[in-house]
């Protein structure tokens, strides 16, 4: 490094050495001379220092000089050998101030991999990769490639680095996740007959890429962030309300795989916007709760984070409510099998707490509470042990209403081994605590769903594993990692926690 | 000027002329204001071509470490977070703004 830098070292020196004779010179033969000299070529000289120097405290800086090596040893030297620092010190210091950190030492620290600087350049990598795609079939390879991003090679549950990254990835301030939606569109032509068969082949492998990376990323990551409550709109209108509507629409697809394919995903999908709602709740209750013990400068914060945070419940209702309707049909027609499930989600969406919600009910008038038009927005500290309780009920209402989107997906799917996929993923653990009227008897829920549905259909499993199953969703002990690999492995439970990674920066 | 190398030519082509020769004329006040400002240019130019000589191999030299720092490892995840480190040093401090208001 050293060598070969050593020629271009000595020309800028020659150069600095020139301009300074050259100045001195004129000052002999004539000061005005020298004097404008000097005024054009002192700015020169600082831009040169700047250059010099601004690599030393910058790493990434793509500015450099050969001086700049003398100058950083020179910083080292400064600031390991100042004297009274204390001796424990040094190492990190010389960590930090080394010249050749970025050349060697960075890359052998993002080799170690799980530096979460490593974390946050493939992030940006992955970026600038998505943002640059354009065609279609580069974004299925990019889909496909996600594919295996998320799933992890053991078979308990997702890698949290691809969970989490897919998250940041896709979900975050500028919702990549739209790219999936159009993919998926492009997959469904308007008029099937005119394509040539391999067309249509090729079209189908395109729809189970993304279907499958859908379904994989409902069950990896819930949408954006519990703390980014803005992105919750975003995130209902532009992505989970159109992957419901296309994935209905391959609900009845003849390939059976593929349809097949579409019905865990519209579950899964369902599963998710659920979930979210329900975590959007424990939030808001442990808001309430903590306000309403806190002193009163802490009250005032915490009602305002909830004046924050319960518009974004509009868009969950709003979300969970298409996802509902579309696996059911619609609930004025009472259709067989999911009347039930159509009835539970209405009594959520119309739950207590909807009364703090504006707007939640104003597509379906009569069904939920009455209080939305009386500026529900202007919840004020006094209302807080109210908003606790009605969370709480809520929560209840949430419990069920999971218990029969489990019951009517264990009669829906199919009996193949994909179907006892999306079951068991549906089964992944959430340890939700309240009690709920269908704990005592899972299997008469079971029966009663399976009777409204038609005793046609042929359970993916039979009654005792399905209950079973559903009695693993509420389990509250969790999966211990080895505290080593924490930060790479994960129970399938990890996911319900909100996230607070790196999310300043995404 | 002119005529001063005039007599000197004529003295050295006719031996038999003996004519004092009239010392040069010192420039005036407002002739060393114009020697002023066209030294002033001269070197002037010297200073901003030598500048931007000295820019351009730096700019040179800079999009080689970039090239290098991007291309010379072999394991395909490092490379890849070496240039996105790279890339985004060189959209932070504006790199090809830079470089576009160089002449090369």
């Amino acid at each position: 490094m050293v060598s070969r830098n050593t020629p271009h070292r000595l020309l800028h020196i020659a150069l600095i050495l020139f301009f300074c004779g050259l100045i001195i010179f004129l000052f002999n033969i004539d000061p005005a001379l020298a004097h404008i000299m000097l005024i054009f070529s002192i700015p020169l000289f600082v831009i040169y220092i700047l250059l010099t120097s601004l690599p030393v405290f910058f790493y990434d800086c793509p500015y450099k000089t050969p001086l700049t090596f003398v100058l950083s040893y020179v910083t080292c030297a400064i600031a390991v050998y100042r004297p009274r620092r204390r001796r424990h010190l040094r190492g990190a210091l010389l960590n930090q101030w080394h010249p050749e950190k970025q050349t060697t030492h960075l890359t052998t620290m993002w080799a170690q991999g799980g530096r979460e600087q490593g974390a946050e350049l493939d992030h940006t990598a992955l970026r600038w990769t998505l943002l640059a795609l354009t065609d279609p079939n580069d974004l299925e390879m990019f889909v496909k490639a996600l594919h295996g991003f998320l799933q992890s090679d053991s078979d308990t549950g997702f890698t949290r680095d691809g969970g989490r990254v897919a998250q940041s990835l896709l979900f975050g301030p500028d919702m990549l996740a739209v790219n999936l939606v159009q993919l998926l569109r492009s997959a469904i032509p308007s008029d099937t007959l005119v394509l040539a068969p391999a067309d249509r082949r090729r079209l189908e492998t395109r729809a189970a890429t993304c279907l499958s990376t859908i379904s994989l990323l409902a069950r990896a990551c819930d949408g954006p962030t519990h703390n980014a409550y803005y992105l919750w709109g975003a995130w209902a209108v532009s992505y989970s309300n159109p992957i419901m509507r296309d994935a209905l629409a391959l609900w009845e697809h003849p390939q059976p795989a593929l349809a097949t394919l579409a019905r865990s995903t519209v579950f899964l999908l369902a599963w998710r916007a659920l979930v979210a709602y329900r975590t959007f709740l424990a939030d808001i209750h442990e808001c309430a709760r903590k306000a309403e013990n806190a002193t009163l400068a802490e009250r005032y914060r915490l009602t305002s984070e909830i004046c924050d945070r319960l518009p974004a419940g509009k868009y969950l209702v709003g979300a969970m409510r298409n996802a509902v309707r579309g696996l059911t049909g619609d609930p004025a027609s009472g259709i067989g099998g999911g009347a039930l499930l159509a009835q539970r989600a209405e009594e959520l969406a119309g739950g207590a707490l909807s009364v703090y919600m504006p707007g939640v009910n104003s597509r379906a008038p009569g069904t939920g509470g009455l209080g939305a038009g009386s500026g529900g927005s202007g919840v004020t500290d006094s209302d807080m042990p109210a908003l606790a309780t009605a969370a709480q009920k809520d929560m209840i209402k949430a419990k069920m209403c999971i218990a029969v989107l489990f019951m009517h997906a264990a009669c829906a799917l199919t009996a193949d081994a994909a179907g006892q996929e999306a079951l068991q993923a549906l089964a992944a653990p959430l340890g939700w605590p309240e009690s709920c009227e269908y704990d005592e008897d899972p299997k008469a829920l079971l029966q009663n769903v399976r009777h409204a549905h038609g005793e046609g259909t042929v359970p993916v499993l039979d009654e005792d594993q399905v209950v079973e199953l559903y009695r693993s969703i509420h389990e509250t002990q969790q999966r211990r990692v080895d505290a080593s690999d924490v930060s790479f492995v994960e129970g399938p439970n990890i996911h319900m926690r909100p996230r607070n990674w790196r999310q300043a920066t995404f | 000027m002119t005529t001063h190398i005039a007599t000197i030519l004529a003295r050295s082509t006719n031996q038999f002329e003996l004519e004092p020769v009239p010392p040069p004329q010192l420039p005036s006040p407002n002739s060393h204001k114009a020697y002023l400002i066209i030294n002033g240019f001269w070197f002037l130019s010297l200073a901003f071509s030598l500048a931007c000589a000295l820019a351009a191999t730096l700019v040179q030299q800079w999009s080689r470490t970039y090239l290098q720092g991007t291309e010379e490892r072999f394991n395909l995840h490092q490379r890849v977070r070496m240039r996105t480190y790279l890339q985004r040093g060189v959209q932070k401090f504006h790199f090809s703004e830079l470089v576009e208001a160089i002449p090369m």
